[in-house]
């Protein structure tokens, strides 16, 4: 192997370091005998319950409605389509704060749609997975409609031409062909719901066992009990490894 | 049962205007150079792509119908067997897709599979089978939906010479119990004159000429025709390499075969002489020169008698040889020079 340019293998190892180190200063830093103690105590069991169900139903959530809309992104001639595309990619974009901003406007109880349908899901937990829903479904979406164009469409053809109708050339031949795209969709969006803060803090609010899941719960903590962050942390962390552990193939491994 | 595909088509790259038509139990050949747009009358047939023309079966118009609501099945040039399915899965695909139950549909997939031969391979995927399998489990996926119109695309062009062969003949077997319309795409010639019953030349997206495989082979009407199509064809009955043909004469091919089988030799292949020629050549005949027409540097002989006969030789050998209508020649053609196909 030829010797990497300085240009380019300084700058590189920096960024290895810039993005190694500080998870490195977590688990160096963490109250490893303390963790039990820590991590023992109701709140963080509701918190790190709450973060796992609404991320999952957020996910549920997304691939009920991301991947149609992926489908109908990739498949469709529908007029003004590259528009669509664009307005529904503007949650991956937004600052997740100004899209709880936008959520409360819309879905809050005097909101545009809130107020006629009488919606009461701000500040609960509901209101959490609209909102992780809202940032995660456009990973989702873009993820599977890539996938869906990299697909090979005459395979669609040639279940069509023996009779399958539309649905069931989605459900038996596309979605088996996508799957790979499918997964890591659900994957990133699983992930970026678990992670979410700026949207649910702002339309969903803070609520023990109701609304406050883990990276609203590390917060709080870093003001009143920072070994107590660093722990929630530290699960955060773990299960973030096991969600790469999941990709390995696609990512660690790339062909 | 006809099938009538009157297709009309213009886009940038391709225009098409042909009338095709295939009865039940024949099998129509359409041939034509890479890019005539051969594959696209067979989309437009399936209902694939869209066109301005009017296909119709037994005088129903099938062209509002989606591609899932005709009578039409189709084995594609790439096949697309669906690679996360089984192979009795793939065949068993479009009985599904009628709301066949999974046992009954893959019952009646397994019996496809024993027919072609591939009872062992039922289980496996796609991408482990070999060229003339998986062109085998494409043909039976298609069968098995038992359409009333079957649409080939090139279906021998992915394979090797001897697999080539060997498929050829499963096919012109099940093809000859295949009851409905048949339409063969292909720019193999030989395909072509030994599958069909009736060959549609195409240039440019216009049909050029259309005939039995003989009319066709022997009065080429365009350059093009004549290049692809001039073959010698016979038949006959082999036994060993010697092949008895049809008319009574006996023809030495390189290949040993047994029962009915097509034999056929390339024009240039043919030699003439004004004595009886001595050496290897085991084919030899006296014909009379029936006709002699110029096809692009060649000349091309016609010649009758025993059996009928074309060879290109140069203007300089027309010369040479004093050719003209009703000269009797020897003609010889050497043994390797003649193929034998299975019947």
């Amino acid at each position: 192997m030829r010797r990497a340019p300085a240009a380019l293998f300084v700058p590189a190892a920096i960024a290895a370091a810039f993005l190694v180190l500080p998870v490195v200063g977590l688990l160096i830093r963490a109250p490893w005998r303390g963790l039990p103690r820590l991590l023992g105590t109701a709140e963080v069991f509701d918190a790190l319950r709450l973060s796992l169900a609404t991320a999952s139903l957020a996910t549920v959530l997304s691939l009920l409605l991301g991947v149609p809309l992926a489908w109908v992104l990739a498949r469709t001639a529908l007029p003004g389509r590259w528009l669509l595309r664009a307005l529904v990619t503007v949650p991956l974009v937004l600052p997740p704060v100004v899209g709880g901003v936008a959520l409360l406007l819309v879905l809050g109880r005097n909101g545009v749609i809130g107020a006629p349908l009488g919606l009461s899901l701000p500040f609960t937990t509901a209101g959490v997975v609209v909102a992780e829903a809202f940032v995660a479904m456009p990973f989702l979406v873009i993820t599977v409609e890539g996938s869906l164009r990299a697909a090979d469409r005459r395979y669609e053809e040639a279940a069509s031409t023996l009779g399958a109708s539309r649905w069931m050339v989605f459900r038996r031949i596309t979605v088996p062909m996508v799957r790979p795209g499918i997964v890591a969709g659900t994957v990133l969006c699983w992930s970026r719901a678990l992670g979410e803060f700026g949207a649910t803090i702002t339309f969903a609010g803070s609520f023990p066992g109701v609304t406050r899941t883990m990276p609203l719960a590390v917060y709080l903590a870093l003001e009143t009990d920072p070994q107590a962050a660093v722990a929630l942390s530290l699960v955060l962390l773990v299960v973030s490894v096991l969600v790469l552990a999941g990709l390995r193939d696609r990512w660690l491994f790339p062909r | 049962m006809t099938l009538t595909a009157d297709i009309r088509l213009s886009r940038p790259a391709l225009s098409l205007d042909l009338i095709l038509e295939a009865r039940a139990g024949r099998v129509v050949a359409l041939l034509g150079p890479n890019g005539a747009g051969k594959s696209t009358v067979l989309a437009a047939i399936a209902g694939l792509v869209g066109h301005d023309g009017r296909v119709t079966l037994d005088g129903r118009v099938l062209d509002r119908l989606p591609p899932e609501g005709r009578p039409v099945g189709m084995v594609f040039q790439d096949l697309w067997l669906f690679p996360h399915l089984s192979t009795v899965d793939n065949v068993a695909f479009g009985l599904r897709a009628r709301g066949i139950r999974r046992l009954e549909a893959r019952r009646r997939a397994a019996t496809w599979l024993e027919r072609l031969g591939l009872t062992d391979l039922a289980a496996t995927k796609p991408a482990q089978l070999s060229g003339g399998q998986a062109q085998l489990v494409a043909l039976a996926r298609a069968l098995a939906v038992e359409p009333r119109v079957l649409l080939l695309d090139e279906p021998l062009s992915a394979l090797d010479a001897a697999t080539r062969l060997d498929v050829r003949s499963t096919l012109h077997k099940h093809l000859a119990d295949f009851a409905g319309c048949t339409v063969l795409v292909s720019h193999d010639p030989i395909d072509a004159l030994v599958l069909a019953d009736r060959i549609v030349v195409m240039e440019a997206g216009r049909v050029v000429q259309a005939g039995s495989p003989g009319e066709v082979a022997r009065r080429p009407r365009t350059e093009y025709v004549a290049r692809l199509l001039g073959y010698n064809l016979y038949q006959g009955a082999a036994d060993g390499d010697h092949v008895t043909l049809t008319g009574g004469a006996s023809v030495a091919a390189r290949a040993a075969a047994t029962g009915r089988v097509h034999v056929a030799f390339r024009p240039a292949a043919v030699a003439l002489h004004r004595q009886r020629p001595e050496g290897s050549p085991r084919n030899v005949w006296h014909l009379t020169v029936s006709g002699l027409e110029l096809h692009g540097d060649a000349v091309r002989v016609a010649l009758a008698g025993e059996l009928p006969v074309l060879a290109d030789v140069t203007p300089a050998a027309v010369r040479e040889l004093g050719v003209d209508r009703g000269t009797s020649l020897w003609v010889s053609v050497k043994a390797n020079e003649v193929d034998v196909y299975p019947a």
